[in-house]
């Protein structure tokens, strides 16, 4: 027999002591410090209510009727469930363009908040059927099984964060044509707890759970978007005996130059500048942005409205969480600055033609779609609508025309104005204004939005009262609005006029055909 | 004024009696290796599930790496300058310093990984770019293998001629 030579005889067994002691040192770690479950099953929620059931081929669907899922159908553990602050350990520069964004407010913007509860009052499973609106705005509430009548989970670190990072970096499928909500999230191992030592010393786990082979095909394309950018009502969450397209936004994207030339929702709403980009894609360059920014900016200028003062925190749901007040007053005033750009590069206002008769004059106003590679207006449009005011001034400054006109004081906008607006109908036909979706039998256009790189032109018969004096000035504007009044008025109980936004204006002085 | 005598302290370059192809700073090496490997191992696949416990554990295994180091890099320059001489075979010599360079490797990607923890620790964020983690987390782990069977081999490979 083969005997080891000194060195072996001596040294292998400590080799093996080691390794042992070693394996015994870490099975009473593993023991004393248990990490905790991420996942728990649907029914191990007490009062977890189902009252929608199965789907049509038998299949579990606890978010139901939002089209929010998870792999296997798990719930998420509300304590343990990555929250974006933890994120903002090493995340910084994200964390604080997203806080202050709408993805960031969109779980406590009080538009939103009230007007969930204003839908919920309707039903007896009201809460169960705010899933529809919570899995877009408030998914990790929604997945930690809080949105119930009777909530047993407390929240947790996570609950209050809107579209957070994992609605989006944990997203390994979206059905954008579905829309409603429809990702599935990849819940199980996310972790990123920053004091996790092992998780700074080799973050390639992390960037690998994060970052699995089916988020990253997902992370940079439109159709991630799309899921909850794309609306559709039916039965399960409204009146509709049909389905009825709410938001298309991805489909209007889809059908555009913009698809057609590979420039995606991100491209625009995450570039650094934004208006600077659509400008770049206005004059035909499709270059991506160096880097992409999570300040999501959108169209919804209200939530950085800061004329409106202490009203504006109380629309945003509060203060931004980690960061302080003059932070969060600079991100907000940067946020405004941006959105405002945006809403510009977007639309624009062109005189095609003047003429006179002896009936009056006759304007036609082209309305824009410069930039937008969607439809104008596009998203909850029953509430988004844009219209057109139009003023004329004879010589001396009188008006002697006007249309679209907007009581500031009151936030009454003309009853008669070209407006560009959908309406939502009840089962009698009536009109709701404050987007009451389990109300909603019918969603139809007043006015179909304009799409992208399109135009419409809009003729004005205006009757000139004998003796006017030229040359005539016109003004014109086209409006855009998030929210009408009657929605503020009574879902939140606020007096506060919603103020509109100017996309375009046309301040010019009519050639001499204008009077005849 | 008299000066304030410190007590010297000296580990034993000879075998002890009764110690027989080792020393004792060679034996903790050793023992300290193979219980490196076995932290690191459970860290790279092991069920640690906690935050606690894996961050528990990378502190034990930086703790022990430093050890190692503080022990390993005068053992090491001493072994170098001596060994080779006894070596009658040229590829023994040889696996000599490969495993030689692959413990410098490992202990040098090993210090590393570990800076951005320290810096965590001491309120600082900095993180390698994530490519570079990626490769300095495959040339921490796989050469550490590499050497334990490259110290299992210098440990039993004959190395004078028979």
């Amino acid at each position: 027999m083969m005997k080891l030579k000194s060195q072996g005889r001596f040294h292998l067994p400590l080799l093996v002591g080691g390794l042992s002691l070693s394996l015994a040192a870490v099975a009473g770690m593993v023991i004393g410090l248990p990490g905790s479950p991420d996942t728990l099953s649907p029914d191990d929620v007490p009062y977890y209510a189902l009252p929608f059931g199965p789907g049509a081929e038998g299949e579990e669907r606890p978010f139901w009727p939002s089209r929010l899922a998870t792999e296997g159908n798990l719930l998420a553990v509300a304590d343990t469930l990555p929250a974006s602050g933890d994120c903002a350990g090493c995340h910084r520069q994200e964390y604080l363009e997203w806080a202050p964004s709408l993805h960031g407010i969109a779980d406590r913007d009080a538009v939103y908040e009230k007007t969930v509860e204003a839908n919920e009052d309707l039903l007896r499973h009201g809460v169960q059927q705010g899933r529809f609106c919570e899995g877009c705005h408030a998914p990790n509430e929604l997945i930690a099984g809080r949105v119930t009548k009777l909530a047993s989970v407390a929240p947790g670190p996570a609950s209050a964060d809107g579209v957070s990072c994992l609605a989006c970096h944990a997203a390994v499928h979206a059905d954008p044509q579905t829309g409603n909500g429809a990702l599935t999230l990849r819940i199980a191992g996310l972790g990123g707890d920053p004091a996790d030592l092992a998780l700074l010393a080799a973050p390639r786990d992390h960037a690998d759970r994060w970052g699995s082979a089916a988020t990253k095909a997902l992370i940079g394309k439109s159709e991630l978007c799309a899921a909850c950018h794309t609306e559709n009502y039916d039965p399960s969450m409204s009146k509709a005996t049909t389905p009825q397209d709410v938001q298309s936004t991805f489909a209007e994207w889809q059908a555009s130059w913009y698809a057609d030339q590979g420039v995606t929702c991100q491209d625009c709403h995450m570039a650094p500048d934004p208006a600077a980009q659509v400008l770049a894609l206005r004059q035909g360059r499709v270059a991506k942005p160096d880097r992409y920014s999570h300040a999501f900016v959108g169209a919804n200028y209200l939530m950085f409205e800061t004329g409106l003062g202490e009203t504006l925190t109380f629309l945003r749901g509060g203060t931004i969480p980690g960061l302080t007040e003059a932070e969060a007053d600079v991100a907000i005033v940067a946020q405004r600055e941006a959105t405002h750009a945006l809403l510009r590069a977007a639309a624009g206002l062109e005189l095609r033609s003047v003429r006179a008769d002896d009936s009056g004059l006759r304007l036609d106003i082209a309305v824009q779609n410069l930039g937008a590679g969607h439809n104008l207006p596009t998203g909850v449009s029953d509430q988004k609508h844009m219209w057109l005011e139009v003023e004329v001034q004879d010589a001396g400054g009188s008006v002697i025309y006007r249309s679209g006109g907007f009581d500031a004081a009151a936030g009454v906008t003309d009853p008669d104005a070209v407006m560009w607006i959908e309406q939502f109908l009840d089962g009698k036909g009536e009109v709701i204004p404050n987007h009451l979706t389990f109300a909603t039998a019918e969603v139809k256009w007043v006015r179909r939005a304009i799409p992208a790189k399109g135009e419409e032109v809009v003729g004005y018969d205006i009757p000139l009262p004998s003796g006017t004096r030229g040359p005539l000035h016109l003004k014109a504007r086209l409006w855009y609005r998030v929210a009408l009044q009657d929605l503020v008025y009574q879902n939140l109980r606020l007096e506060t006029p919603v103020p509109p936004f100017a996309l375009a204006e046309l301040d010019l002085t009519l050639p001499d055909e204008a009077l005849k | 004024m008299t000066a304030l005598a410190l007590p010297r302290l000296s580990i034993p370059l000879r075998p002890a009696v009764g110690w027989a192809g080792g020393t004792r700073v060679s034996g903790i090496l050793s023992s300290l290796f193979a219980a490196l490997l076995a932290s690191g191992l459970v860290l790279e696949w092991g069920p640690v599930g906690g935050a606690m416990a894996r961050s528990a554990l990378v502190l034990a295994h930086v703790a022990g790496a430093f050890g190692f180091v503080l022990l390993f890099a005068p053992w090491a320059l001493r072994h170098a300058r001596r060994a080779p001489a006894k070596s009658q075979r040229p590829l023994f010599s040889l696996l000599g310093w490969a495993l030689m360079a692959k413990y410098v490797l490992v202990l040098v990607t090993g210090l590393l990984m570990a800076l951005p923890p320290a810096l965590w620790l001491s309120g600082q964020v900095w993180f390698w770019p994530l490519a570079a983690t990626r490769t300095l987390a495959f040339l921490h782990l796989w050469p550490s293998l590499a050497a334990a069977a490259g110290l299992a081999l210098h440990l039993t490979m004959r190395h004078w001629r028979s």
